[in-house]
């Protein structure tokens, strides 16, 4: 445990290091929401995927920048599993404030009937965006690439209509719908297709992502260690 | 032909007069032959030098280490062993008779 | 041509030719640099000073014949050992049948020119890549410093200690302590700029220091040096001869000739069938 939490710690103080980035996490979502502010629900959708698309690319950064010192950390005795989860402790540990702040600015601002709604949409939005930013870094192993990949990901999730097939492709589709059910007043049924779309998700993006780094930090055949 | 006969006359106890330049203290190539010339033994080319110290270095008469100069790159010094300073003590007293034996060779007067 | 450049010419035409003498890894770097030395020094024309050097090569080949050559005794069981490696990187063969072994207490150099996979067998050994074929044996732990440090920019080098001391089980207080223990043999006081901030030849005495950090039993260290100032070459070399003295198996690629006397093994991976060669101490 006290690996995991070094790995968490490493990568909370590596971000906040960051400050022109931490600064503009804060301000974009809040710049989307404000750049709407005339329309509820266009505000708070806008809101949500300024805020998956940050998540995202942070948790990939970090990705990115975890996977250069994995195999020195590989090799000084960590498992790849306690690499992987310190580092999602520690993104968790930011992401998480931060999108109980956005939470907290819309209840104030729009008091909406469907308060719980909102909770639930963002925390959705954290449950998502850190698996999706972690298997983008994993698989596309580049930082530009990876932040267009989640750009385009992130702005076809906001311009596409939810009822459609090709939304639930993308992996914010849970949030989107949760907000329909928030915002639109629609039935139950749409927040039970959410909660099953980003289980779906979380579970699909994140073990390929722990499928992914496993195999780059397996322990390989020809490597005998023997104890005296 | 004066030189020439010179060079094979050094090439007889090369070895020695560098041992003995390094008993003098630790020194490198290029200083051991400036060190010779400046005796008047002639130019020692580096083509002969080396190969001889890599002999009496194989011989542990001297041994040699790597010391960073302050400009350019590392300089093998050479020092000499105990071995050999007692070799060279003893060819130097070999070394005297015979060359007091080939003056009387050479000498003018008869011997009587 | 300027004299530079002829004794330039030359000593390439020597190198080359002492390889076509078989003249051995060691011996061939040495001699070359000895020659580079006295060239620059004297200013002399090569070919007065050392005659063509095909001539030369082959009468230090034939000085070097009647040298007596050391059978390799066995030390003490191999922490490190290599059993027939082979890599090809794109068709081409890297390396062909490498055998290793290195004891506790001892330090095996690996050298060879550019390209031969010096780096892929540290690698390989490290666990970090497959061989095609073969394999390696390593008893206790196993410490490895990557050519190009893998360092996060944005830690200080005491949260690169702590980091890397919680894999080995140090406590923060613990790797911090040990971390700074190293960097003082290194000649180096750790402060608080980012790694980032730091010059290159600090990084890598960071990248030394985190791979000796909890005393790993084995040390594989891959051209550590780079950027280092001639005393910490130096400090370096020291903290070598201090680890094989404590009993640590230590292997180090290096392209420089200065300590390869005093090293217990060369694996030479520029001849065919490189096998680690045995020098007596």
């Amino acid at each position: 445990m006290s690996r995991v939490r070094a790995v968490a710690r490493a990568t909370v103080v590596d971000l906040l290091r960051r400050r022109t980035v931490v600064v503009l996490m804060v301000l974009v979502p809040l710049a989307f929401y404000a750049a709407r502010h005339d329309l509820e629900g266009q505000s708070i959708r806008f809101l949500a995927m300024g805020l998956a698309w940050s998540l995202s690319t942070l948790a990939a950064f970090a990705g990115l920048a975890g996977q250069e010192i994995d195999p020195r950390l590989r090799l000084s005795g960590f498992g790849a599993g306690e690499l992987l989860a310190g580092r999602v402790l520690g993104l968790s540990s930011f992401a998480l404030p931060l999108a109980g702040l956005y939470a907290a600015v819309v209840l104030v601002d729009r008091r909406p009937e469907r308060w719980a709604g909102i909770l639930l949409a963002l925390g959705l939005t954290v449950a998502v965006a850190l698996p999706v930013g972690l298997v983008v870094a994993a698989l596309l192993r580049r930082p530009l690439e990876s932040a267009m990949l989640l750009l385009v990901v992130a702005g076809l999730q906001m311009l596409l209509d939810p009822a459609g097939d090709a939304p639930r492709a993308l992996p914010f589709w849970s949030v989107r719908e949760v907000l329909t059910w928030t915002v639109d007043g629609t039935d139950g049924g749409y927040v039970r297709r959410a909660l099953l779309h980003a289980a779906v998700a979380v579970v699909v993006l994140g073990g390929t992502t722990v499928l992914a780094r496993a195999r780059s930090l397996r322990r390989r055949p020809h490597l005998r260690h023997s104890v005296v | 032909m004066a030189d020439d006969r010179r060079a094979q006359w050094l090439r007889g106890v090369l070895d020695l007069c560098v041992l003995a330049e390094l008993e003098r203290g630790e020194s490198y190539g290029y200083g051991v032959a400036q060190a010779l010339e400046g005796l008047g033994l002639g130019p020692v080319p580096g083509g002969t030098l080396y190969p001889v110290l890599g002999r009496l270095e194989r011989a542990e008469l001297i041994r040699s280490r790597w010391v960073d100069s302050a400009a350019g790159p590392p300089r093998k010094y050479y020092a000499v062993t105990a071995d050999g300073q007692a070799l060279l003590a003893r060819e130097r007293e070999q070394w005297a008779g015979f060359a007091a034996r080939v003056g009387t060779a050479l000498s003018q007067a008869a011997p009587r | 041509m300027s004299p530079d450049g002829a004794a330039a010419g030359w000593l390439d035409d020597l190198g080359r030719a002492l390889r076509r003498e078989n003249v051995d890894g060691w011996h061939h770097d040495q001699v070359l640099a000895e020659a580079r030395q006295h060239l620059a020094d004297s200013g002399e024309d090569p070919l007065v000073a050392f005659g063509p050097a095909v001539d030369y090569a082959r009468l230090l080949a034939g000085e070097l014949a009647g040298a007596p050559v050391t059978p390799p005794p066995s030390v003490g069981p191999a922490r490190l050992l290599v059993e027939g490696v082979v890599k090809t990187y794109r068709g081409r063969p890297v390396l062909t049948g490498v055998d290793l072994a290195v004891a506790g207490g001892e330090v095996a150099a690996v050298i060879g020119p550019n390209g031969v996979g010096k780096s892929t067998l540290l690698r390989i050994c490290a666990g970090l890549e497959s061989p095609d074929a073969g394999s390696v044996t390593v008893t206790g732990g196993l410490g490895y410093c990557p050519q190009r440090p893998a360092l996060v920019d944005l830690l200080r080098a005491e949260e690169h200690m702590e980091l890397v001391g919680a894999g080995r089980g140090l406590s923060r207080a613990e790797a911090r302590r040990h971390g700074a223990r190293l960097a003082a043999d290194l000649d180096w006081v750790p402060d608080r700029r980012l790694v980032g901030d730091l010059s290159g030849g600090t990084r890598q005495k960071l990248n030394v220091v985190l791979a000796a950090l909890g005393d790993p039993a084995v040390l594989l260290l891959d051209e550590p040096y780079q950027g280092f100032d001639g005393e910490s070459f130096l400090d370096f070399w020291e903290q070598v001869w201090h680890w094989r003295d404590e009993g640590r198996a230590v292997v180090v690629v290096t392209h420089r000739p200065e300590q390869l006397k005093r090293v217990d093994r060369v694996l030479d991976l520029g001849r065919e069938g490189a096998v680690a060669r045995r020098r007596s101490r």
